[in-house]
Parts: structure tokens; sequence; C-alpha cells
């Protein structure tokens, strides 16, 4: 089991079910789950059962997700749109393909994320990023201010695999305490891969199997809602 | 290497019905330059070439016009917020682009709520319309045939008149699916397979039901196979890269 605490629960789905959204929201509640992750889409659903049910728990849409290639002022857009409606950290995916190659477009997104105001996490896919540049992506992550760093594994189809825990901890000696990491479990991901990235230095995991992986909010004394 | 084959007017005529491009989350600005100068090495005469936005003037320079630029709107999964679709729609519109698709949110489809998807449509078509050529993305994969034949019908009716089947991206678009849209609205509806879209025979039969734009990113080799069928190379040498 995964300590509720290391857990950002992960209900991104491209094939998208409002029905499991809403349930993954009231799951993450009853096992304290302080955070949710839900496509940009979602957030509006997701904040009204929040709301409704009157839940602790808090919301981010990953702007860009899955392949974070979109126009930086077109997710400005979206994050300015979510900043209104959710209640958790905005969060926006950074395209690896521009980054690897610094594009002008690349530079302009992570100075345009640290002049967000508030918390911000920044998603990328670290298992398309060679060795010699993870301090470079270290420090540019560090640079536009964000909080969390989660490493995706994209989409299936990209054929980019799980980032592995020597990546990771090559990445948190790197990033130096300055921002935490959040490794992206997909469904299907087994525990003691889980427990692997968390042993090499990942503070925490973007988990969609959460609620069979995750103690219980009552096993880790703290009450479920 | 392409062969001398691109000079036979059926072979371009053939090639005309294809878009091939460069997408996804890994690519990278070198890969999209790479693609594209492919293509215009290639010296066939594709419909189009599709890109990100955010590579348009990577693209846009390297083409120099030898083939119009597609870019895709909330690519490949739909789950943008509609206010962000409709500001990448628009700025596209400001770069002057040729031709794109649109990807829909994929939860009304699923939930079957068509009125919705024909207010998304009408939304878009009202923007572009005469400006733009735009297809719906309807995802099929992730549909049934009631709900592939709603889909369809829901976005005629917020104005749009073409259809893309998938994204690719892993979402491929099967003969069954193309068939099923063919029957139901022959002709009302302009149909753009995508996505898994791999050999000749499978273009064959698009052609066959109609289908006049094909997704592939095996183009060159589709095309060296035609060659071939028209006795144009040997099979030794009917690949291309």
């Amino acid at each position: 089991m995964i300590p509720h605490k290391s857990i950002i629960a992960a209900s991104l789905h491209l094939e998208p079910n409002r029905a499991a959204i809403l349930r993954d929201i009231h799951r993450a509640a009853a096992r304290g789950i302080r955070h949710v992750v839900v496509n940009e889409n979602m957030v509006a659903l997701a904040m009204a059962e929040v709301q409704s049910a009157n839940l602790d728990v808090s919301v981010s849409g990953i702007v860009g997700y899955p392949i974070g290639q979109w126009m930086w002022p077109a997710k400005k857009v979206a994050l300015d749109e979510l900043s209104q409606i959710q209640n958790g950290p905005l969060a926006v995916m950074h395209g690896v393909g521009p980054w690897l190659d610094s594009t002008d477009q690349s530079v302009a997104e992570l100075k345009g994320i640290a002049d967000l105001n508030g918390a911000v996490w920044v998603m990328t896919s670290l298992s398309a990023i060679p060795e010699e540049r993870l301090k470079a992506l270290a420090d540019d992550v560090a640079h536009c201010g964000a909080e969390v760093l989660i490493l995706s594994n994209g989409v299936a189809a990209s054929g980019l695999p799980l980032p592995d825990a020597k990546q990771i901890s090559a990445l948190a000696q790197h990033a130096g305490g300055r921002f935490a990491l959040a490794a992206m479990a997909p469904a299907g991901t087994p525990a003691e891969t889980i427990a692997t990235w968390l042993k090499a230095d990942a503070d925490t995991v973007l988990c969609t199997d959460f609620w069979d992986l995750s103690a219980s909010a009552s096993d880790t004394g703290k009450e479920s809602s | 290497m392409i062969g001398t084959y691109v000079t036979d007017p059926r072979v371009q005529a053939f090639a005309s019905v294809f878009h091939f491009g460069c997408l996804g989350e890994e690519k990278t600005q070198a890969d999209v330059i790479s693609e594209a100068a492919k293509l215009r090495r290639s010296g066939l005469n594709i419909e189009a070439f599709d890109c990100e936005a955010s590579m348009l003037p990577a693209a846009r320079d390297m083409l120099g016009g030898y083939a119009k630029l597609h870019v895709p709107i909330a690519y490949p999964a739909g789950n943008a917020t509609l206010k962000q679709k409709l500001y990448q729609l628009e700025y596209l519109l400001g770069q002057g682009i040729d031709d794109s698709c649109y990807c829909l949110d994929y939860s009304n489809l699923l939930e079957g709520d068509w009125e919705a998807v024909t207010a998304e449509t009408r939304q878009v078509m009202d923007l572009c319309r005469d400006r733009l050529p735009m297809a719906m993305v309807i995802q099929a994969t992730l549909l049934d045939d009631r709900q592939i034949v709603a889909a369809c019908e829901a976005i005629l009716q917020g104005g749009a008149n073409r259809v893309k089947m998938n994204t690719g991206y892993g979402w491929g678009t099967s003969l069954e699916e193309v068939d099923l849209v063919h029957r139901h609205f022959n002709g009302r509806i302009d149909i753009h397979p995508s996505g898994n879209v791999r050999t000749l025979e499978q273009v064959d039969y698009f052609l066959s039901r109609g289908v006049s734009i094909v997704h592939s990113a095996s183009v060159f080799e589709i095309i060296a196979a035609y060659a071939q069928r028209l006795g144009l190379t040997s099979p030794a040498e009917g690949g291309a890269s």
C-alpha cells in the first residue's frame, strides 16, 4: 500500500468518463488524498461535485495534456479560465519536443509560467530527455517557480516508457529540493514499481489506481469524509 | 530514395489524396523540419502537411508553399476547454493556414449528448465558414455504430460536412467504420480516415467509398506500392524513404 500522503489522485481519461471522475473525487476524499488532477475540460464537473458534496479535495486541470504542444497563448487562456473555477494549483503540460529544441515557443511558455500567480505544477515527459539535459530541465523548472514537476508517461501510443527509478533519482539530485517530483503511474502500474520511484526520491506519485493502491485514511490516522 | 515515378500523372493524382505530417509529444522542431524536407524532396503532390501550431513557422519555412498546411485543434484528445479550443481556432485563422481538423469534446460523444456536439460544431463552423476547411474529429474508435452515425448527424446539424474518423496516435480507422458512414450518409459528408492507414489495399478500399482525403504516416510506402502496381517500378526499387 502507498501512503495517502504520497499520492496525487489522477482521473485523466483519454476515453472520457464523467461518472468515473465523480467516483474518483469521492474516492480521493475517502482515502484522505488531498489533490486530484483531471483533464482541463472536466474541472467544472469535478468542482461542482466537490462543492455540492462538501469534499476536502483540491482539483487541478492539467492544461495541455496529453501532448503539451499547444501554443502558450492558448494554454494561458485555459489557465486563466481554470484559475477562476478550480481550487487546486494551476497545472500545465510543457511539450518535451519543443523543450529539447529550446524553441522560442518553449522559452516563451516557461517565462509565461514564471509570470503566473499562485502555485503552479508543470508536467513533462522525463523519459524523452537524455541524462545530460536533466540539469537544464531542473534549472528551467526551478526558474519558472513550479512547486511540482509531474513526470508524464505521455500517451501510450507515443511509445515513451515510464521514467525509471534511476532517471528519477538523477533528476531529484539536480532539483535539489527546489521543487517536488511527482512520478506519473498510469492504470496498471504495480505498487512495487511505485515504491521504487518513491525510494528513488520521487516525492509523490500521480496515480490512476490510487483507490486500489493506497492505504485508507483511517488506517493512517486520518478520518475520511 | 524517391523513385522516378513521381513524374507520372497517375501517381501524382493518387498522391493528392494524402495528408502526411509530424505530430506528437516527443516531436522536436528538428523532427518537423526533417519530415517536411523529406516531403519536399519526394516531389510528391500530396494534399497537406500536418503539424502542431507551435511548429507552424518551422514547417512553413521548410515547405515554402510546397504543400498545404494542416493544423489540428485540441489534438489528440479534444479535452481542452471550449474557450481554449476557440482561441486556437482564431489563432489559426489569423495564421492563414490551409486546412484544419477539430477534436470535439469526446465526453459528449460517449455520453450521447448530441445537442452539445451540434452546438460545439456550430460554434466552430460559425467562425471558420468560408475561411478555413474544417473536419470534425469524432474519434470513432471510442464509439459504437449507433454513436458513430449519431455523431455524424450531429455535426451535419451543426453545419460541418467533413468528418475525420480518428486522430491516429493510437486510434485507427477501420474499413467498417468508413463503410458505415458511407452507407448512412452517401456523399452528404466527406470522410477522412486517419490512424493505422498503412497499406495500398486500405487506401483502395477507402477510395472505393468516395473518400477524398486520407491521413497516413506511411504515405511514401503506399505511393511506392501504387507505382509498382502501375508497373513503374520493380519490387526491388519500390520502396521510398
